[in-house]
């Protein structure tokens, strides 16, 4: 019967179009664009701002710090109109760059739309350019730094003498998941498999409103009977979805976005926790299914459900950059449990590193699905044929 | 022999102030066809909704003969198809497929023999769905999407669904609404074979002209209450007469009807009968001054019913 379920389900799901978009495009979708738009390096974020630096006096150390700040990867324009970022520097700069200059005395206006995270980092780099400015002007004055050889020479003595990155061994519990297509390719495959809420709510309320329901309920048999194989038939097509899904995330992604390929290095773990995600997706389907009583409402509830819980996730926006309430909400979040167990998967970590995360979707599992059963239940009981 | 015994049945919706059904009692012959028939809201579908077991606290009694199971809604299950007024199947599934799925709902019981009398004389899965579709006249449309079905196509397939559980009782609700005289000549076919196959149905409708065709007995509901429920027959006759004024009445038969002084209306139910009466009154030597005999037909008796409700 779960087969014949099964079959039912799956020829539904694939004669209907917006199934398919929901279930597989529209994930994979995600996991390109995202992929893309977190692939961009600090360095490509640099190289697209264009900085205009007005000097009063355009003396030697002007010449010098805009030396500086293209070796940061700035672009230098002559033209204020089309500039990203104006610097204005005071008078007297290159008598005060080494006694000190008034605080406040170097405008920086930035001239663009641009987000408060790369606005950040780029006055960063616009100190980080003075501060070197002030130990070639120090070196210049000591003598260390010798005035006869070029420009391009003397900055790129005070470069390599500034030079500290060499210095740190840098190491992160997640070193592994560096690159953009490790932390989107997990997040949208949850995201896809947690979408099945609505071809789900959409089956429900069609077989409400055509009348197959009132007629399977004169059938032999039982509505928890047909819950239980509605279900499985839905958790076997997630299991399909989770599939492709993963053969489209660890061999699509990479070369189509050209960024490093990604192995999951814990297949055993990967399939079982998959299981578990599996269920969780599925009794959340459910349970919603069980909640509306039209496609306006499965869209609003079912949909709305899921982009908010990915949202809080950390799906759309890295869970580390928000503040630390949002950070908080996650740890409640089904998807970020799901989201994680499979980020665990693909950086090599065994079953016990999950584990809370496994014991925590399985009690949500175990409770959203009874809570779904039963209001299936009733909706089936309330049916009368008019 | 009757196939469900119903007694006092009562039933008021949750949001209703009145009774959708009051007090109804009666019987439901097995192996025969019975019309509901009534106006819209006269309680048809509360009804069938409680004889399926679609209701949950209604009073009085409903009891299937025999009585499968522990409670009323096992024994639909085990014996009553239903066959609803809306399209209750798949549309994106063939008509085959709609029927594989149905009947791989009702695996289980057809093995322990549950669903039918016939059940010892069990078809494959596969044999079963090929009558069925032969049945139904659906052959040439077995491998098409029910959604691209014509209405009188996708009417058949709902009636094909229900007789995959191989009921003994068959409900229908307005099988024949909306569709071409051919389709609708199809369906008619059908349920006549059903009444020959010995099945007991139960359908309701606005075709009159239908339910006396087909049906044996007919039940007439009007605000939720039984108003008539007789046999329906097509040998049924009205013999009308007027006498002479200043015959002496009062020695007619009880089953006269006086309908007004000297109008008399007497229901038979053969034309033996018919002849016996015209003899009896020949030998009266009652002065006679009109005559008249008519069939007594499903739409005189409802809408007799219906003026006699509405005085």
């Amino acid at each position: 019967m779960i087969l014949a379920s099964l079959k039912k389900e799956a020829l539904i799901i694939l004669s209907d179009v917006h199934s398919i978009g929901v279930l597989l495009i529209l994930p994979v979708a995600f996991m390109l664009i995202m992929t893309f738009a977190m692939s961009e390096q600090q360095n490509d974020i640099v190289a697209k701002t264009s900085l205009y630096l007005n000097s009063a006096e355009n003396n030697d150390f002007s010449l010098v710090y805009q030396g500086y700040l293209a070796e940061q990867g700035f672009q230098i324009v002559d033209d204020k109109a089309q500039a990203d970022i104006a610097i204005d520097l005071p008078t007297g700069f290159d008598e005060r760059i080494l006694t000190g200059l008034k605080a406040q005395s170097i405008s920086l206006d930035i001239l663009s739309k641009i987000s408060p995270q790369r606005s950040g980092l780029l006055v960063e780099l616009v100190q980080v350019a003075l501060a070197k400015l002030r130990l070639h002007a120090y070196m210049l004055d000591s003598g260390e730094l010798e005035d006869d050889i070029s420009l391009e020479q003397q900055i790129e003595i005070i470069g390599d003498s500034t030079n500290v990155a060499d210095y740190f061994l840098i190491t992160t519990p997640e070193h592994k998941l560096a690159s953009a297509t490790l932390y989107s390719v997990p997040s949208w495959i949850i995201f896809g498999i947690y979408f099945i809420v609505l071809p789900v709510s959409i089956t429900v309320i069609n077989e409400k409103q055509n009348g197959t329901l009132i007629r399977l309920k004169t059938f032999p048999i039982s509505s928890a009977k047909y819950f239980i194989s509605k279900v499985s038939a839905f958790c076997l097509l997630s299991a399909l979805q989770f599939i492709i899904l993963t053969l489209i995330g660890i061999y699509a992604v990479p070369v189509i976005t050209e960024q490093p390929e990604i192995v999951i290095s814990n297949w055993p773990m990967y399939a079982f926790s998959a299981l578990f995600i599996i269920v969780s997706a599925n009794a959340l389907a459910f349970l919603v299914a069980a909640l509306v009583n039209s496609y306006e409402q499965a869209i609003v509830l079912g949909g709305g459900i899921n982009i908010l819980l990915a949202a809080v996730s950390g799906f759309m926006v890295p869970i580390d950059i928000m503040p630390q309430i949002m950070a908080d909400i996650a740890s409640f979040s089904p998807l970020y449990w799901s989201a994680e167990i499979i980020r665990a998967a693909f950086s090599g970590k065994d079953l016990g590193a999950v584990m809370s995360y496994i014991i925590n979707l399985s009690i949500f599992s175990l409770v959203t699905m009874a809570l779904a059963k039963y209001l299936f239940e009733m909706k089936i009981r309330k049916l009368t044929w008019n | 022999m009757n196939a469900i015994k119903i007694n006092q049945l009562s039933y008021k919706y949750s949001n209703n102030d009145y009774y959708s059904l009051a007090d109804i009692s009666l019987n439901i012959k097995a192996h025969a066809c019975t019309g509901i028939i009534g106006p819209n809201g006269a309680g048809k579908s509360t009804f069938i909704s409680a004889l399926c077991g679609l209701l949950d606290d209604y009073q009085g009694t409903i009891e299937y003969q025999p009585m499968v199971g522990s409670n009323l809604l096992d024994a639909v299950k085990a014996q009553v198809a239903l066959v609803p007024q809306e399209y209750a199947f798949y549309p994106q599934l063939t008509v085959k497929q709609n029927l594989n799925y149905f009947i791989s709902l009702c695996a289980k019981n057809k093995s322990s023999g549950q669903i039918s009398e016939q059940s010892s004389e069990q078809k494959s899965d596969k044999a079963l769905i090929n009558d069925i579709i032969e049945q139904c006249v659906l052959t040439t449309v077995a491998n098409s999407r029910a959604s691209k079905l014509s209405g009188g196509y996708k009417r058949r397939l709902n009636i094909a669904i229900a007789l995959v559980k191989q009921p003994t009782v068959l409900f229908l609700d307005e099988p024949t609404v909306g569709i071409d005289p051919e389709s609708r000549a199809i369906i008619i076919n059908l349920l006549e074979q059903f009444k020959r196959q010995g099945k007991t149905l139960l359908f309701t409708s606005h075709m009159l002209d239908e339910v006396e065709k087909i049906c044996d007995d007919v039940i007439v509901l009007r605000e939720g209450k039984a108003v008539f429920n007789e046999q329906n027959s097509q040998e049924n006759l009205l013999l009308t007469i007027t006498f002479a004024q200043g015959v002496e009445t009062k020695t007619l038969p009880e089953q006269y009807q006086q309908l007004s002084q000297q109008h008399f209306q007497v229901k038979l139910n053969s034309a033996v009968e018919l002849n016996e009466q015209l003899m009896w009154l020949a030998n009266s030597a009652m002065t006679i001054t009109n005559l008249n005999y008519s069939a007594n037909s499903v739409d005189r008796l409802y809408q007799g019913k219906q003026a006699e409700l509405k005085t």
